[in-house]
């Protein structure tokens, strides 16, 4: 199991090189130096200029430069933005941190409510409540998120009790520890929740699909002819074998769930990682495009080796693949 | 002597179609009956009947099952339930795909135990490891923590013996136990389950290997597409056999 | 050759049986027909704007004057402002516009000043109405001659890998992985960030269409990588190279039209897919630019909570991309269920 987990991270390092260089190169392919425009900046001294050039080899090939931003992302020295004015990595600091955290939420309440849901529609198969359930899933991921986004928001403004965006409220400062978690995790509910939505609905369905597909099975006749009762084949044998293949998604669901949350965050007001990236796309913001998209797709490739690893440990014909 | 399983009438059709055409026959205590006939003849409908187990377009139209002096069909769900397992046991064809792949062998034998009877847990481990060796495993303690993929073919299948009959059932249905298993393997198990007989359990053999069955059964049945066209003493109907059907059969497994 | 075309004459079949799917079919053709003649039916150009009418509530068409049916018109409306310097309109029951249908080649039309809102009035004035259907050509068209580019090299690509195995295989997957690798959202940002500013708009369509393309094609090419793989050990495909048939014809001839039913379910989710991403990136200001309307840039004047208070009706095209999305989402679904052996059982 080691050497399984010790290849795949070296290939996903491989990936990521690959990644990072397509990313360099587009930022490059545009036409134009970029640091033109930034001499005509009035408010970027000529000697930060100077010193980035220095630092980025301009006038070098592409594969020089690429070199020289590999070996400096790793040395911590990530580029300076020049829409914010202070280095990268000070800003995508505590941006990731709040696209985590988003993200870890909708996580949460999408396989919470998914599971439970789509063992109750495979259980209740074609009755009004499979029925419901269904139409409900194909109407929540046909709809954009943006736009659920924003009738969420008009919903709530009529309401009255849901902040309206952003992630603090501006008494934040003076809260205590309680107070402040407290006023994040409900400035966390309107996002979170039209987040997870759509994922929720596909993951019900797809719940519901092993669920049938599993009670199939000849074993779960087996079990019943062993005259265990109906509880136990549904929820120590089905269950398990149905939500086996799902530790897969896990990745994926990740990796959508950060590309989704972009659109979210950026109508929600939620300051993470993708607002950042369309204020660094907008303003052309080179260095910031680049790092925040490298730092996507490493969060990316984590959440997938993590599903990778959680897999191999809960189905044990591939834990034990080596051992016959 | 009142036979342990008699079967009277047993009708069952899925919408239009009858799969098993008012077939009776009873299996004496302690003896092992065949049901024979080639495939789609009804053999493991009528097994998946007296369990109660058929998926539900499949409907038991007339007929009645007594099991040890009881009718199965009048009784209640729960009442059934128990008797799985416990008083009746089976034996599937392909042990890989019947044990569930993410818990190992030792445990699911042990849920039968664990369920039907109130023995502790550690009563129970040592009963599991006593079956396995009964079927002639050779390292029972490392069958039982292995996964169904861990073992080979001829082992799997002794384990489902042992899951069968770990709760003493005095019925065992065995649906072609050794169809998916090679030539030599075949007798082992074959003969694992003639055994079985002076335990004091019936079986009922459900197979399409003539030869097999002369070797072991006491009675056979045979069957063509859910009718039953002849009943008997194994070594009558082998040796003289009425029905042109049963004639062929013979002569295939020549 | 025989038995492959009754499975697909069943799948087709078993299709046509599910009324959902033919009645969401037919939804798309409606959109779609209504999209191509545009020009026909709707009353003003997408760049028809007049200030004085910003934001102006649905017009209502009448039918009676003063107790008699006579043929629609609308009433004239004025801006005016209410006591608290709220913007309100006023009718004004004195002037009357007729409706002119078939006039100047459309099929409705009121004459100037007179203006025939039917879905309101967004911030400039223009008719919502018909920019809503002139934004349906670019939302719906996108997303299909996304999928189609998509589609080709995803076919390509995994058909290659499939069928060639061996090394190709892995430098393919690993290209395919990059790309999977990179959120969805983000690699389309970045990709329009490459993009020029320069652009007119018919460029930053066809790049926009690229960029779709580039995000989608690669969970694609795994998928007919994956059923190429298990073709290629096929009888047929072995016969036919021990006939000595070139490679490239088996690819086209034997392999991909065995994988066409399975991915023409996967083709319809990701059209719609597409809609939703290119809405997406319409919504922020970066896919297709003002004034040429699409669904998505629609709705960025209604991201502020403001306007959606006072003119709800400009979340409109919101309702339409949920709307084609589902018609496509229900269709996919459908074809992959047809397509099914196990659920044609009759299960």
């Amino acid at each position: 199991m080691i050497k399984h987990i010790i290849q795949r991270l070296c290939s996903t390092l491989l990936l990521l090189l690959a990644v990072s260089f397509f990313t360099f190169w587009l930022m490059h392919a545009t036409p134009g130096n970029f640091f033109d425009s930034l001499r005509l900046n009035p408010q970027i001294s000529q000697s930060t200029v100077e010193r980035y050039e220095k630092l980025y080899h301009l006038n070098d090939p592409l594969l020089v430069q690429y070199g020289h931003w590999i070996v400096n992302i790793l040395h911590g020295e990530w580029g300076y933005s020049f829409y914010y004015n202070v280095p990268v990595i000070h800003v995508l600091g505590s941006r990731l941190f709040n696209t985590f955290i988003l993200s870890f939420t909708s996580l949460l309440l999408t396989w919470g409510l998914a599971i439970p849901l789509g063992i109750w529609a495979a259980l209740r198969r074609n009755q009004w409540v499979d029925r419901v359930l269904s139409v409900f899933s194909f109407a929540a991921f046909s709809t954009p998120g943006f736009f659920l986004a924003v009738l969420v928001l008009y919903w709530a403004s009529r309401w009255g009790s849901l902040p309206l965006g952003g992630m603090h409220s501006p008494n934040y400062d003076d809260m205590t520890i309680v107070g402040k978690i407290g006023d994040t995790m409900l400035h966390l509910v309107i996002p979170a929740s039209v987040l997870s939505l759509s994922s929720m609905a596909s993951l019900q369905r797809i719940m519901r699909g092993n669920m049938l597909g599993v009670l199939r099975q000849q074993y779960i006749l087996a079990a019943r002819a062993k005259g265990l009762p109906e509880s136990v084949v549904i929820y120590r044998h089905a269950l398990r074998n149905a939500f086996n293949p799902l530790v897969t998604l896990l990745g994926y669901e990740f990796a959508a769930l950060l590309s989704g949350a972009a659109l979210i965050e950026i109508v929600c007001s939620w300051p993470g990682l993708g607002s950042l990236l369309l204020t660094a796309v907008r303003s052309k913001d080179v260095y910031l495009v680049m790092s925040s998209t490298l730092l996507a797709g490493v969060l990316l490739v984590m959440g997938n080796c993590m599903a990778d690893i959680l897999l191999t440990w809960v189905d044990p014909r591939i834990r034990y693949e080596k051992k016959q | 002597m009142i036979p342990l399983l008699s079967i009277n009438n047993l009708t069952v059709a899925v919408g239009e179609k009858i799969l098993v055409d008012r077939v009776s026959f009873d299996v004496p205590k302690a003896k092992i009956v065949a049901i024979a006939g080639g495939s789609g003849s009804g053999k493991t409908t009528i097994a998946l009947s007296i369990l109660r187990l058929l998926a539900s377009p499949l409907r038991m139209t007339q007929g009645s099952i007594l099991f040890e002096g009881q009718d199965l069909l009048g009784l209640s769900a729960e009442s059934m339930r128990r008797c799985r397992g416990d008083r009746i046991g089976m034996v599937f064809q392909e042990p890989l795909s019947t044990f569930d792949p993410l818990f190992t062998v030792g445990e699911q034998i042990d849920e039968v135990l664990a369920v039907h009877t109130k023995l502790s847990k550690q009563e129970r481990y040592k009963k599991v490891l006593e079956t396995l060796s009964e079927v002639e495993l050779s390292d029972p303690p490392r069958a039982y923590k292995s996964y169904p993929h861990q073992l080979s073919g001829g082992m799997r299948q002794r384990a489902m013996v042992a899951q069968a009959i770990v709760a003493r059932p005095s019925l065992i249905i065995a649906d072609e136990p050794t169809s998916s298993l090679d030539v030599t393997l075949q007798v082992k198990i074959m003969e694992l389950l003639a055994r079985l007989r002076s335990k004091n359990m019936s079986i009922l053999l459900i197979a399409h290997d003539l030869g097999m069955i002369a070797h072991l059964a006491d009675e056979v049945i045979i069957l063509r597409q859910g009718k039953m066209v002849e009943k008997g003493p194994v070594s009558k109907v082998i040796t003289e056999p009425h029905h042109e059907y049963t004639k062929a059969l013979i002569e295939a497994f020549q | 050759m025989r038995k492959n075309n009754s499975r697909i004459d069943m799948a087709f079949g078993s299709f046509r049986r599910n009324r959902m799917a033919m009645f969401c079919l037919w939804s798309l053709a409606v959109l779609y027909g209504m999209a191509i003649f545009a020009d026909f039916i709707c009353p003003y150009s997408y760049q028809d704007e007049d200030r004085n009418y910003s934001y102006c509530p649905p017009t209502a068409v009448e039918f009676r004057d003063h107790g008699h049916w006579v043929s629609p018109f609308v009433y004239q409306r004025d801006l005016d402002f209410d006591a608290v310097h709220r913007r309100v309109y006023v009718t004004d029951l004195a002037k009357k516009y007729p409706l002119h249908f078939l006039k100047n080649g459309r099929l409705f039309t009121v004459d100037a000043p007179g203006r025939c809102y039917i879905w309101g009035a967004d911030a400039r004035g223009r008719d919502l109405f018909s920019r809503i259907w002139y934004g349906a050509r670019i939302s719906l068209s996108i997303g299909i001659l996304g999928v189609a580019i998509s589609f080709v090299l995803g076919l390509l690509i995994g058909g290659i890998a499939g069928f060639y195995g061996g090394w190709v295989d892995s430098v393919l997957m690993r290209l395919c992985e990059m790309f999977m690798m990179i959120p969805g959202f983000y690699l389309m940002l970045a990709l329009r960030a490459a993009v020029p500013e320069n652009f007119n708009s018919v460029q930053v369509y066809v790049s926009v269409v690229v960029i779709l393309a580039l995000i989608g094609w690669a969970s694609l090419a795994r998928i007919i990588r994956g059923m190429a793989l298990s073709l290629r050990e096929r009888d047929f495909v072995l016969a036919a190279k021990a006939l000595g048939v070139s490679d490239i014809t088996i690819i086209f001839k034997h392999i991909l039209p065995q994988t066409i039913s399975f991915t023409c379910a996967t083709l319809m989710l990701t059209v719609s897919s597409y809609i939703l991403a290119e809405a997406g990136l319409s919504v922020v200001g970066l896919g297709i630019q003002d004034p040429i309307p699409s669904w998505g840039n629609l709705l960025s004047d209604a991201m502020g909570i403001v306007p959606v208070i006072f003119a709800p009706w400009i979340l409109l095209p919101g309702l339409f991309i949920f709307i084609a999305v589902m018609c496509f989402n229900v269709i996919g679904d459908a074809l992959r269920d047809a397509f099914d052996p196990m659920f044609n059982e009759g299960l």
